[in-house]
């Protein structure tokens, strides 16, 4: 087929161009700065007393430990202890705790009101400084920013992509759980604030995380409602309900958002009313416990995608991103959940966390490898340049210290000149080392770039060598699909009207005023669809593009010759994510170069192959018509006739003809036929024929007319024919006529005045228009001295170049100002006003003619 | 048509542009429609008002009296600075300033209104009018401490300890750290018995306020009628030493050395008190106190040295009173008791109306006197007339408050001690020791007690002798 390539698994619709992409920055930058914030404080001196509180507690803060040597611990709170006021103010939470303290100084005694076995005690507790943030924290917040960093150069370069969305989201909620969730409780005023953050991030992590999974490398479609395959049975109603349910559906990530809130929200409530909530590290164990199932739910989403996607370089994605992220998520689950919650054993959590740096580590190796997540590899010559400089610089280094080494104390050495001559040394090695490294790096990166290039520069000089528009369109649409990995081609090409039509749908046009093509003309590049929207303004354009983006298309193509659009190529997305680059954009230039001149040359084949075959029908038609007209006139006494036809083009739809009875009578028919060329001469043929056949049957012209109305009608609907039909008696003198879409003739009485038509029959529409028409016969009898004159439209639609006709007026003037004239004389008249009432325009319509005299 | 993605943006941009909107809104609700607390058109009447309220609430009355006039005269209509001065200032002069507080009740917000017209119920004798307008005040104002105090004493007055503990904790659900709050809940504690809890409110209100003599005193008082006697002087001296004129200090002072037993200290303490007060009446109720421990350790000529410092006092409302009743003490101490019965008899009738009169107002009425059942006790007792004795001592024992202030404690206690002593002395000696352990319950050591105690341990030593005998 060629116009399309089909894929397996739908492709997640993409975001229209920069919807929502504020919102996600706006997302990261709060994320950002709340991370800043927190490690801030965690890095910034503050007054510090030394108690670790018990979260949640209220009526006081309850100890929950005191620092070793820290000023709660010199001045003898406990664990235990229930710190009723500081400083003049009961406090009730850890954050009425906060604000008394951020009142006070470093150095500062404090007196704490502390109750103890029922006792209130007063004690004075000197403020120490502390800076919260020591290594595990450091480690923790590197992870977090590492995370950022990963998901906000994937974001940038994919950012209307879902799943890079979602990824830069996934990394945001990282970076804040890290930097946000796992930090000490700093009883500071920011703490309450950093650690409600964290606590967000511990219940929207798990969702994202999962919701990520389920839509990477592609949404996850589900197949277990499958029709019984012996009966062919439908699958039951609920089983189709809850596949489209689980496939991906907005449904179930609603529902996944909706979980963890609700889960945390009811654990407020069941503290609100005083019932016992188990916590950990700050945080309610449910939600870490919920956080633990989605990991595990989001690890399962992954495994499956690492082992049935249809693609395996997507398969091999996948696999390498489950490997990092189960090295990294399993002992954070066993060391940070399932053993807190579990057995409430919380001294191994970090232990669990130090793994985590395999995940974002292995995004990372999968986007460099695999330009995993549609990030095309951009610090390739950054790496090359990086990498060379590194080794050239590390020769230079250690060629300095060896001659340094081996001239060490000659006055060479400590000359400027020595390190300047290693210096030069050093510049033309660079160039020689980054050849050599260029290679293999390459090799390992970009080998399938290096494919697809070669193959579309093969698929350029292939289309160039085809005369075949049909295997042009059809050759270039599929092959571009398959060497770029692309999901979808399609072609629009110029049709001879200079419209642009798409392959394989008609109906799918572009007119030649559309602003689009002359933007896309005048571009002569390929083009995002997205970045089109404001370079025209017209309905059509913007509803192709409209269209096109609908259908998922992301560049156009136009293929341009000498100024003319030949044809536009419209691709949809690679299937491997990837972005379409500046490389793509040079080869799909030069490709679509080379195909517009094949398109040119195709087409000029066509249209000159056409021509040939057109003339050559020509000819025929010529010999057709020609053998129709009548090649004499009768001879019937007191009677003379002069006919002939001045076709418009080569070949005309006029005629007239001549039917001899054995009764002297003489059937005298007129036509026109609607429609020129081939067919029409075909249509003439079949219907002089027909009304032949017919006036050997039926005297009548009305009865004559209605037979053949019908079969000219079945003959072809939408060709009609003008006819007018004459029945010349000479010896009764009379003239019986029917007249269906012809002129009615005109009458030159001998001494009667001037020219006048034939009476109009009731009926006269033209044959083959309708089925059923009703004609009717008319009757004039004959005088000596009539001129009758039988014509068809061309006389008097004869149109000068101001579009003047030359109508019924001047004709009946010139043929009555000659009507004693021979017939010969009365037509080259005729015909001679015509000519001077024209000027030299172009014959608009054919022209024939019949006279009849009594003589 | 509008697109569905198109709308859902509309919508969420919709939905924050109200958030947004609503925000400010409240904002700036919240800003404008700030009430303003008090019509003052001086902001350094303000500030000093402030100021004075602060010291009335640390009970420094000098420094809070001074500071309300000092408010009132940068802005004459400061009702509520007239308010705060009506407070300070005893008999009609406290209604002249209600009354004019209450001239300028229409420009004055709502709260300062029912301040107005409660105080102004309450200078008039109208109780009830007073009580309904301080309800509608904490109901509107739950922070009002001013209201919930009087609410929660009417309370006490009628014994009703646990709706004054709630009103205060309805207030602490306001304003968590209102520190007159712990104090009145710790006294509230105290007046059951229930001593931790009441050291624990009153530990709070000292911890909260730790450079206010009040507090330490009022933990003092506590530690004094509990028993803590050496803790309870340590706090008095702490709170003379932040404020030397303290003068209540004195007469707790007097209390703790008394229940420790050191008599001539307690006297002294008192004599201080009634020398450093700066009103009569107050030196009157040292002076009193200081002469009935005098009659406790029978010393006859301080007694009268006493009595005569206090007959030197001006502005006796009843001398009369003071000098039968103090006549009828030198006749006990001079061993007279049927001179002390015969004074005391004559003199009750007026000292019930005159009692009465006072305690109009608060529209209680008035059966006996403590001082009086508890002289006329010993004075029968010492005439042998023991089953009246006992019938006085049992009204001591059972006084008509339950839950009565500390200052009347004491009469308890001695009542109490008396009664086991003449109810041992008649055999029985279970009642006696009951009467004892209840008493201690209380005070594990009232030193006034002693005596009685001793009486009856040595009659109970004597019955088990004489019973293993």
């Amino acid at each position: 087929m060629g116009e399309e390539r089909a894929t397996s698994g739908a492709a997640p619709p993409p975001a229209p161009a920069g919807s929502g992409r504020a919102w996600f920055y706006a997302a990261g930058l709060v994320g950002l700065t709340l991370a800043i914030i927190s490690i801030a404080d965690m890095f910034s001196p503050r007054p510090n007393d030394g108690i670790v509180p018990m979260p949640y507690s209220r009526g006081g803060i309850e100890v929950r430990a005191v620092e070793t040597g820290g000023p709660a611990q010199i001045s003898g709170i406990r664990p235990g202890d229930r710190v009723v006021g500081i400083w003049r103010r009961l406090v009730n939470t850890a954050s009425d705790a906060s604000e008394e303290l951020l009142k006070h100084r470093i150095g500062e005694t404090v007196p704490y009101l502390v109750s103890r076995g029922g006792t209130l005690l007063t004690v004075p507790v000197k403020l120490s400084s502390v800076r919260l943030g020591g290594s595990t924290y450091l480690y923790a917040a590197g992870l977090g920013f590492l995370f950022f960093l990963i998901g906000l150069f994937v974001f940038r370069h994919r950012p209307d992509d879902r799943a890079a969305r979602l990824f830069f989201l996934l990394c945001v909620l990282f970076l804040l759980f890290f930097v946000c969730r796992l930090r000490p409780a700093s009883y500071w005023w920011i703490d309450v604030f950093v650690q409600n953050t964290g606590t967000v991030s511990l219940f929207l992590l798990p969702a994202v995380f999962l919701h990520f999974f389920l839509v990477f490398p592609r949404p996850k479609q589900l197949r277990f409602a499958r029709a019984d395959e012996w009966t062919g049975e439908s699958p039951a109603r609920w089983k189709v309900l809850l596949q489209d349910f689980l496939s991906a559906s907005p449904g179930l990530f609603y529902l996944l958002y909706a979980i963890p809130p609700f889960v945390f929200l009811y654990d407020v409530f069941r503290q609100v009313r005083g019932e016992p909530v188990s916590v950990l590290s700050g945080a309610p164990l449910s939600s870490w416990v919920l956080l633990g199932d989605y990991l595990v739910l989001g690890l399962i989403a992954l495994a499956h995608s690492a082992f049935t996607l249809p693609d395996a370089r997507e398969r091999r994605q996948a696999f390498h991103v489950f490997v990092g992220t189960i090295l990294g998520t399993a002992p954070f689950v066993l060391l940070g959940i399932v053993l807190p919650s579990a057995f409430q054993i919380d001294d191994y959590v970090f232990w669990g966390i130090v793994p985590m740096i395999l995940i974002p580590l292995t995004f990372a190796y999968a986007i460099v490898r695999f330009q995993m997540l549609n990030i095309r590899f951009v610090v390739r010559r950054t790496f090359l340049y990086a990498a060379t400089t590194a080794i050239v610089f590390g020769f230079y280094t250690l060629a300095i210290a060896t001659a340094a080494k081996l001239f060490a104390g000659s006055r060479l050495s400590s000359s400027p000149i020595f390190n300047f001559g290693f210096f030069l040394v050093a510049i033309p090695l660079f160039e020689f080392l980054r050849r050599r490294l260029q290679t293999p790096l390459d090799r390992l990166f970009f080998r399938d770039k290096l494919n697809y290039q070669t193959a579309l520069l093969s698929m350029s000089e292939t289309i160039t060598g085809e005369l075949d528009l049909g295997k042009i369109a059809d050759y270039l649409t599929a092959n571009i699909a398959a060497t770029m990995r692309l999901e979808k081609a399609s072609l629009w090409l110029r049709d001879r009207e200079g419209w642009l039509e798409r392959r394989g749908r008609r109906d799918d046009r572009l007119s030649p005023e559309a602003a689009l093509r002359r933007v896309l003309r005048q571009e002569g590049k390929p083009a995002l669809l997205e970045e089109l929207s404001f370079h025209f303004a017209d309905s059509e354009s913007q509803e192709f593009r409209e269209r096109l983006l609908q259908e998922g298309f992301q560049l156009l193509v136009p293929l341009v010759y000498r100024e003319r659009l030949m044809g536009l190529l419209a691709l949809k997305e690679k299937l491997s994510g990837e972005r379409f680059d500046r490389e793509d954009e040079a080869l799909l230039t030069t490709l679509a170069n080379q195909s517009a001149l094949a398109i040119e040359t195709a087409l000029l084949h066509d249209e000159m192959t056409r021509q040939a075959e057109w003339r050559r029908d020509l000819e025929i038609a010529r010999d057709i018509q020609a053998s129709l007209l009548p090649r004499s006139v009768p001879i019937v006494p007191g009677f003379s006739f002069l006919g002939g036809s001045l076709p418009a083009k080569v070949v005309g739809g006029d005629f007239y003809d001549f039917i001899p009875f054995e009764d002297r009578r003489l059937g005298v028919v007129i036509g026109d036929v609607s429609g020129k060329s081939v067919p029409a001469s075909l249509l003439m043929v079949a219907s002089k024929e027909i009304v032949y056949s017919r006036a050997q049957t039926t005297r009548d012209p009305g009865t004559l007319f209605q037979e053949s109305n019908r079969r000219i009608y079945s003959i072809k609907r939408r060709m009609f024919v003008s006819l007018g039909y004459f029945l010349l008696d000479p010896d009764a003198m009379s003239l019986r006529y029917a007249i269906g879409g012809q002129p009615l003739p005109i009458l030159l009485r001998s001494g009667d005045g001037g020219p006048r038509f034939l009476d109009a029959p009731e009926h006269r529409l033209p044959l083959g228009a309708f089925r059923e028409v009703a004609y009717d016969t008319c009757e004039l009898f004959l005088r000596r001295g009539d001129l009758i004159f039988l014509y068809t439209d061309g006389f008097t639609e004869a149109m000068d170049e101001e579009m003047n006709p030359f109508g019924e007026e001047r004709l009946m003037r010139s043929v009555g100002s000659r009507r004693d004239q021979p017939l010969e004389e009365i037509a080259r008249g005729l015909l001679g006003d015509i000519r001077e009432h024209v000027r030299g325009a172009d014959q608009y319509d054919d022209m024939t003619f019949l006279f009849l005299r009594v003589e | 048509m509008i697109k569905w993605k198109t709308m859902r943006k509309r919508l969420v941009a919709l939905g924050a542009g109200g958030l947004l909107l609503a925000v400010v809104g409240v904002a700036a609700a919240l800003y404008f429609g700030r009430a303003k607390e008090l019509t003052t058109s001086s902001s350094e009447a303000e500030r000093v008002f402030r100021q004075a309220l602060q010291n009335e609430r640390s009970y420094y009355l000098k420094e809070a009296r001074e500071g309300f006039a000092r408010a009132l005269e940068l802005d004459p209509q400061f009702a509520e600075a007239m308010l705060g001065l009506a407070r300070m200032t005893p008999g009609d002069q406290s209604l002249v300033l209600v009354r004019r507080a209450a001239k300028e009740r229409d420009r004055l917000t709502e709260r300062e209104r029912l301040h107005v017209d409660t105080q102004l119920a309450l200078r008039e004798g109208r109780r009830d009018d007073a009580l309904k307008f301080a309800q509608e005040t904490h109901e509107k104002y739950p922070d009002d401490i001013r209201a919930a105090m009087m609410l929660a004493n009417h309370a006490i007055e009628k014994g009703d300890t646990a709706r004054a503990q709630e009103i205060f904790k309805e207030l602490l659900a306001v304003e968590p750290n209102n520190a007159l709050a712990y104090n009145s809940l710790g006294y509230y504690h105290a007046y059951r018995g229930e001593y931790d809890q009441a050291m624990e409110n009153l530990r709070k209100y000292q911890f909260m306020a730790p450079d206010q003599a009040n507090p330490y005193d009022s933990l003092a008082e506590v530690q004094a009628y509990s028993g803590h006697y050496d803790e309870a002087i340590a706090n008095l001296n702490q709170v003379l030493k932040m404020k030397p004129d303290f003068f209540l200090a004195y007469l707790h002072m007097g209390i703790a050395y008394e229940g420790k037993g050191d008599y001539a200290r307690a006297i002294e303490a008192f004599r201080r008190g009634a020398r450093e007060a700066n009103d009569d009446d107050v030196r009157r109720q040292h002076l009193r106190e200081a002469i009935r421990v005098a009659f406790v350790t029978q010393d006859a000529a301080q007694a009268r040295q006493l009595i005569a410092e206090y007959r030197a006092i001006p502005g006796d409302k009843n001398p009369e009173i003071t000098k039968t009743v103090m006549d009828a003490l030198e006749a006990l101490l001079e061993n007279r008791p049927a001179e002390t019965e015969r004074l005391l008899r004559a003199v009750a009738p007026k000292i019930i109306a005159a009692y009465s009169e006072e305690m109009a107002e608060q529209k209680q009425k008035v059966v006996d006197d403590p001082g009086w059942n508890y002289l006329m006790a010993q004075a029968l007792a010492r005439q042998g007339k023991t089953a009246e004795a006992v019938a006085l001592c049992e009204k001591l024992d059972n006084p008509q408050n339950t839950y009565g202030s500390f200052e009347q404690r004491h009469w308890v206690f001695s009542g109490r001690a008396l009664l086991a002593e003449l109810v041992a002395r008649q055999g029985d000696l279970d009642r006696a020791e009951k009467l004892l352990a209840e008493n201690r319950k209380w005070n594990p050591s009232w030193a006034p007690a002693r005596g009685s105690e001793e009486v009856v341990a040595q009659l109970r030593r004597e019955k088990v002798l004489a019973a293993s005998k």
